[in-house]
C-alpha cells in the first residue's frame, strides 16, 4: 500500500507514524497516570478511615 | 456548567462520557483515515503527498484550540476563580504541545518534497514553533512553583500574555509574505480547497477534535485525582 503512495510515501508514512506514536504516547501516559492518581486515592481515603476509626 | 463546578459531580460525568467518546473518536478516526486514504483523490499538483494534509491541518487547528481554551480556563482563574478551570488549563498543556509538535513535524515533512527544504523562517513556521516552545514554557513554569494556587495565577497570566501569539499563527500568513500557502479553510469567500479533499479533511478534523477532548478529560479527571490524593496526604501529615 505504501508504494501506491508514489514517489513519496516515505515523508506520507513518516508523518502518519509520528502522529500515531505522539498522540499513542500521551494517550497511555495520561491513562497510566489516571490510573496510579486512582489508586493513590484509594489507598489515602482508606488510610483516613482506618485512622478515623470507621 | 455551574453544576459541573463541583470536581465531584464533574468526575461522574467524566466516567460516564469517557467510554463514549473514545469510542467515537476512535470510529471517526477509522473513517477519516478511510476517506483520507481510500477515497481522497491525489492533488493536482502535489500528488499524494497532499495527504499528509490530513493530520497536518488538524492538528494545527488543536494547537491553536488548545491555546484558545487554556487561555478561557486562564481568565476563569484570573477572573471568576472556578474550581476546575485550573484543572482545564493544566490538561490541555501536554495535549496542545503535542498537536503543535506533531503540526512542525508533518509540516517539515510535507515541506521537504513540495517546497524542497525542510524548514524555512517564514512567519507561520515561526510562529508555530513560538507556540509550541510557550506550551513547553507554561508546562515548565507550574513545575517550578511548589505552591499550586500561586503556579495557577502565574501560568494563567503567562498563557494570556500568550495569546496574542494565536492570531499572529493564523492571519500570519495574510499579514507577511510566506512560503507557507495562504488560508484555504477559514477565509472570506468560503473554502477553496475542492470537496473531494475538503470533506475528508473535515472528517479527520472531527475524529481529532473528538480525540482532543477525550484526551483532556482523562488528563482533568487524573488532575483532579491528584489534587484529592495531595489533600489526603496534608489532611494525614497534620491528623
Amino acid at each position: 500500500m505504501i508504494a501506491a503512495l508514489g514517489p513519496h510515501a516515505g515523508y506520507i508514512a513518516v508523518s502518519y507514524g509520528i502522529a500515531a506514536l505522539v498522540l499513542g504516547g500521551l494517550a497511555v501516559w495520561a491513562l497510566m497516570a489516571d490510573a496510579r492518581a486512582s489508586r493513590d486515592v484509594a489507598a489515602l481515603e482508606t488510610a483516613r478511615r482506618e485512622r478515623e476509626g470507621r | 456548567m455551574i453544576a459541573l463546578a463541583n470536581p465531584t459531580r464533574f468526575l461522574a460525568l467524566a466516567n460516564a462520557v469517557l467510554p463514549w467518546l473514545a469510542g467515537a473518536a476512535a470510529l471517526a478516526l477509522a473513517f477519516g483515515l478511510y476517506l483520507g486514504f481510500f477515497v481522497a483523490p491525489p492533488d493536482y499538483q502535489q500528488g499524494e503527498t497532499v495527504r499528509i494534509m490530513f493530520v497536518h491541518v488538524p492538528a494545527a487547528a488543536l494547537a491553536l484550540g488548545g491555546w484558545t481554551l487554556m487561555s478561557i480556563a486562564s481568565l476563569g482563574v484570573i477572573v471568576w476563580k472556578h474550581p476546575l478551570a485550573d484543572v482545564a488549563a493544566k490538561a490541555a498543556a501536554p495535549i496542545g504541545a503535542a498537536f503543535a509538535f506533531i503540526t512542525l513535524v508533518t509540516g517539515s515533512l510535507w515541506g521537504r518534497p513540495m517546497w524542497g527544504t525542510w524548514w524555512v523562517w517564514d512567519a507561520r513556521l515561526t510562529s508555530m514553533l513560538v507556540l509550541f516552545f510557550m506550551y513547553l514554557g507554561v508546562m515548565a513554569l507550574r513545575a517550578a512553583i511548589d505552591e499550586p494556587a500561586r503556579a495557577a495565577r502565574l501560568v494563567a497570566i503567562l498563557t494570556l500574555v500568550g495569546f496574542v501569539n494565536v492570531p499572529i499563527v493564523k492571519f500570519s500568513v495574510d499579514w507577511w509574505n510566506t512560503l507557507h500557502q495562504g488560508a484555504s479553510i477559514l477565509r472570506i469567500g468560503g473554502p477553496s480547497i475542492h470537496p473531494a479533499i475538503f470533506w475528508p479533511l473535515m472528517a479527520n478534523m472531527l475524529a481529532f477534535g473528538l480525540m482532543f477532548l477525550a484526551l483532556h478529560l482523562v488528563l482533568m479527571r487524573m488532575e483532579i485525582r491528584r489534587r484529592r490524593a495531595r489533600t489526603l496526604r496534608l489532611m494525614a501529615v497534620n491528623a
